[in-house]
C-alpha cells in the first residue's frame, strides 16, 4: 500500500527549481509538486524608506523584469501622492506606457528565441546539444539574429524612457521626470532598418506567422501537451480591450464565464486569497468566490487572451481572431498555446510603440501632478508573465510600513504545477528512473510560464532545475539536474 | 603598439549582499580608470570597457562581439578564495528560465551569429552572505581587493 509522504517545507534553495514526484507501491504517480522559492525579504527591505524611493528600489528584485516593477510601484504610488489610478498626465501617461510596452516586447521576444523556440523547433527528445540557442541559431538564423536584435530595440527604448536600463528613475510619484526628445522619437522611428519600429512589426508578424506554420505541421504537439481547463484572470481595458499597462481585473472560468467582473483591483483582497501549503513557502493565491480548492487560475499571455473581449491593434486583432476562433471563442486550455499568444502580444506591443512614438504628447512638458497624500495605495499592472500586485502603506512621516506583492510567478503557481503533473502522469507513470526525454518535457511545461526566480542571487552556479523521485517510502530513487 | 579591446562584465545584484561583488568589482575599477591614468593607457590592455548586468542575456552576444577579450566577474558560493581566473570557452547549454544565461552560452551564441568570439575568463569572486543589503561582507570585500589584483595580473599577461 503507498505511504502518505509529508515533506517538510524545504529549506533555503532560493534559486532553485524544484520538482518532486512521489509514486505508490505499483509506480502510479501519486503526486507531483513544483516549487520555487519566493523571495519574501522584499517587504522587510523597503520597511522604513521613504515611499518615494518604492519605484526605484524594488528595481532590485528582478534584474528581467525591474520596469515592471518599477511601474507599478510607481502606480501605487500615485495613489498615495494623492493622484490616483488616472490623474496622471497625458505625457506622463504615455512615457510610461512607452516605457511598459517596450519592455513586453522585449521580454517576449527574449521568451521566444531563447527558450520557446528551441522546444518547437527540435522537441523534446532531440539532444540537449542541439536543442538550444545554438541550433537555433544553425537552423534558422535570421530568427536568431532577429531575437536578438527585438531585445535591443526594446532595451533602447526601456533606456529613452526610464533614463537608465538598470534601475531607471523614469516613473515618479505622480507622473515621469522625462519626456522623449523628438530626437529619441526619430532613433526609433527612422533608423535606418533594422532597429525602426516599421521592422520590429514586420518581425513581430513573422514570428506569430512562423508559429502558426509550425502549429499546422504538429498539432497534435501543440495541441495536446499539458492541456488542462482553469480560471483565467487579468486586467483589462474597461472596453474589454487587452491592456498591459492599466484596467479593471477581470477573470472567467473555463467556460469563459465571468466570476470576477470587471472590479477596481484597488479592492483585490476582497476577491483574491493567498492558501499556504505545507510544502512551500510560494503561496497559492485564488478567487475567493470559487473557494481554494476551485479558485486558482492563469495569469500570463494565454490568460490575458482569453480574457479580454478584443485587441486594440489592426494587426494583432486579426491573429487574436483567428486565436479565439481555434477554441471557438472559449478560454484556451492548452499549455504550448502560451507561445502562441506572446507572440501575439509581441504583435500588437511593436504596434503599440509605434503609435505612442507618433503621438506629440510624448514632447509634452507637464510631467508631474500632484495631490492630497494618503496612506494606502495599490498597484496592478499586466507584467510579461502576468497580473502583479503592488500594495504598500506609509506612516504619517513618509516611511514604507507595509509592503505585499503578488508576482505572476506566484499567481501562476498552481498552473505550472497542474503543467508538471501532467508530465508526471503522462511520461513517468509506472516508470522508476528519469530519462532526458522526461526533464526535457518537464522543462518544456516549466518554460510556457517562464518562472521568476524572484531574483535569487546570481551567484555562479545557483540556479538548476532539480528533479527528484520518490518511492513509496518516500525514499529517493532518482534525480536528475539542469 | 597594437590596443586590445577588453570588456567587463560586473554581474550579480547589489541588492542581495556579497552577490553584488560583480557590480562592486567594476564599480572600483571605474573609479581607477578616471583616476590611474597608467591603468588607463596600460599595454596592452588599453581602457577598457566596463558593463554591469544582474545577469546576462542574448544580447550581450551583440556587446562582447567586437572585444578581443572579456572579463566576467562575478561571486561564486564554492569557489576557492579569494578568487580564481579560468579561461571560459563556447558552450550550448540552455536554462529552463530566461532568468539564466551563462557567460559560455553568450560565447557560444556570439560565435554563431558572428564567426567570431572574444578570449573569455571568469573571475569568480568567492562570497559568503546573501541576504538583502547593499554593502558586501568583511571578508568579500577583502576577497574584491584581492580579486583586482588578479584581474591586473590578467590583463598583464595578455601582452
Amino acid at each position: 500500500m503507498g505511504r502518505k509522504i509529508i515533506i517538510e517545507p524545504v529549506t533555503r534553495i532560493e534559486g532553485h527549481g524544484k520538482v518532486t514526484i512521489h509514486l505508490d507501491d505499483a509506480g502510479n504517480v501519486t503526486q507531483s509538486r513544483f516549487h520555487i522559492v519566493e523571495f519574501r525579504g522584499f517587504e522587510r527591505f523597503v520597511q522604513g524608506r521613504p515611499y518615494w524611493e518604492a519605484p526605484v528600489l524594488v528595481q532590485r528584485l528582478c534584474g528581467i523584469c525591474p520596469v515592471s516593477h518599477h511601474l507599478a510601484a510607481a502606480k501605487a504610488m500615485d495613489i498615495i501622492a494623492g493622484v490616483g489610478p488616472e490623474g496622471l498626465t497625458p505625457t506622463a501617461e504615455k512615457m510610461r506606457r512607452l516605457m511598459h510596452y517596450g519592455q513586453i516586447f522585449q521580454s517576449h521576444a527574449l521568451h521566444f528565441f531563447h527558450l520557446a523556440s528551441p522546444d518547437l523547433l527540435f522537441g523534446a527528445d532531440a539532444d540537449p546539444a542541439i536543442r538550444n540557442v545554438i541550433g537555433v541559431v544553425l537552423k534558422h538564423k535570421d530568427l536568431a539574429v532577429q531575437g536578438v536584435l527585438m531585445r535591443k530595440f526594446g532595451q533602447e527604448l526601456i533606456l529613452a524612457t526610464a533614463g537608465k536600463k538598470i534601475h531607471g528613475t523614469g516613473a515618479v510619484p505622480g507622473g515621469i521626470n522625462k519626456n522623449l526628445s523628438a530626437e529619441e522619437r526619430d532613433a526609433f522611428l527612422k533608423a535606418p532598418d533594422p532597429l525602426n519600429a516599421d521592422k520590429m512589426i514586420a518581425w513581430g508578424q513573422a514570428a506569430v506567422d512562423f508559429f502558426k506554420d509550425f502549429h499546422r505541421k504538429n498539432k497534435d504537439l501543440v495541441d495536446g501537451f499539458a492541456p488542462f481547463p482553469s480560471n483565467h484572470l487579468s486586467l483589462v481595458r474597461k472596453d474589454g480591450a487587452l491592456d498591459f499597462y492599466h484596467g479593471v481585473l477581470r477573470a472567467v472560468d473555463a467556460k469563459g464565464k465571468k466570476v470576477l467582473n470587471d472590479v477596481d483591483y484597488r479592492d483585490y483582497l476582497d476577491h483574491i486569497g493567498e492558501d499556504v501549503r505545507t510544502w512551500s513557502y510560494m503561496k497559492f493565491p485564488y478567487l475567493r468566490s470559487l473557494g481554494k480548492e476551485n479558485g486558482w487560475y492563469r495569469v500570463g499571455p494565454l490568460a490575458r487572451l482569453s480574457t479580454c473581449d478584443f485587441i486594440p491593434s489592426p494587426r494583432a486583432q486579426k491573429e487574436f481572431e483567428i486565436f479565439r476562433a481555434y477554441t471557438k471563442g472559449k478560454p484556451n486550455p492548452m499549455t504550448l498555446h502560451s507561445h502562441w499568444a506572446r507572440l501575439i502580444e509581441l504583435l500588437h506591443s511593436a504596434e503599440i510603440i509605434k503609435d505612442l512614438l507618433l503621438d506629440p504628447d510624448l514632447q509634452g512638458t507637464d510631467l508631474v501632478k500632484k495631490g492630497r497624500k494618503v496612506h494606502e495605495g495599490v498597484g496592478l499592472l499586466e507584467a510579461p508573465r502576468g497580473t502583479l500586485f503592488h500594495h504598500y502603506r506609509i506612516n504619517a512621516d513618509d516611511q514604507i510600513t507595509m509592503a505585499n506583492l503578488i508576482v505572476s510567478t506566484t499567481n501562476n503557481n498552481e498552473p505550472m504545477n497542474r503543467a508538471v503533473h501532467w508530465v508526471a502522469m503522462n511520461v513517468l507513470d509506472k516508470k522508476k528512473e528519469i530519462t532526458e526525454g522526461m526533464l526535457n518535457r518537464v522543462e518544456i511545461a516549466i518554460r510556457a510560464y517562464d518562472p521568476c526566480l524572484s531574483c535569487a542571487t546570481h551567484a555562479l552556479g545557483r540556479m538548476p532545475l532539480q528533479v527528484a523521485l520518490y518511492d513509496a517510502q518516500g525514499v529517493l530513487i532518482d534525480q536528475g539536474e539542469r | 603598439m597594437d590596443q586590445k579591446k577588453i570588456l567587463v562584465f560586473g554581474i550579480g545584484n547589489p541588492g542581495r549582499g556579497d552577490d553584488g561583488l560583480g557590480p562592486k568589482f567594476v564599480e572600483r575599477l571605474r573609479g581607477q580608470a578616471s583616476t590611474d591614468a597608467e591603468f588607463k593607457n596600460s599595454a596592452p590592455a588599453g581602457a577598457c570597457d566596463l558593463e554591469f548586468r544582474y545577469q546576462l542575456n542574448v544580447e550581450d552576444a551583440l556587446t562582447i562581439k567586437d572585444h578581443d577579450f572579456v572579463v566576467f566577474a562575478d561571486a561564486t558560493t564554492t569557489g576557492e578564495e579569494p578568487a580564481t581566473v579560468t579561461e571560459i570557452f563556447p558552450s550550448d547549454a540552455i536554462a529552463f528560465t530566461t532568468h539564466r544565461m551563462s557567460p559560455a552560452a553568450v560565447l557560444a551564441l556570439c560565435h554563431e551569429l558572428f564567426g567570431r568570439a572574444p578570449r573569455a575568463y571568469a573571475l569568480a569572486i568567492r562570497g559568503y552572505d546573501w541576504d538583502i543589503g547593499e554593502s558586501l561582507s568583511e571578508q568579500a570585500e577583502s576577497n574584491l581587493e584581492l580579486a583586482i589584483e588578479r584581474f591586473h595580473e590578467l590583463v598583464e599577461g595578455l601582452r
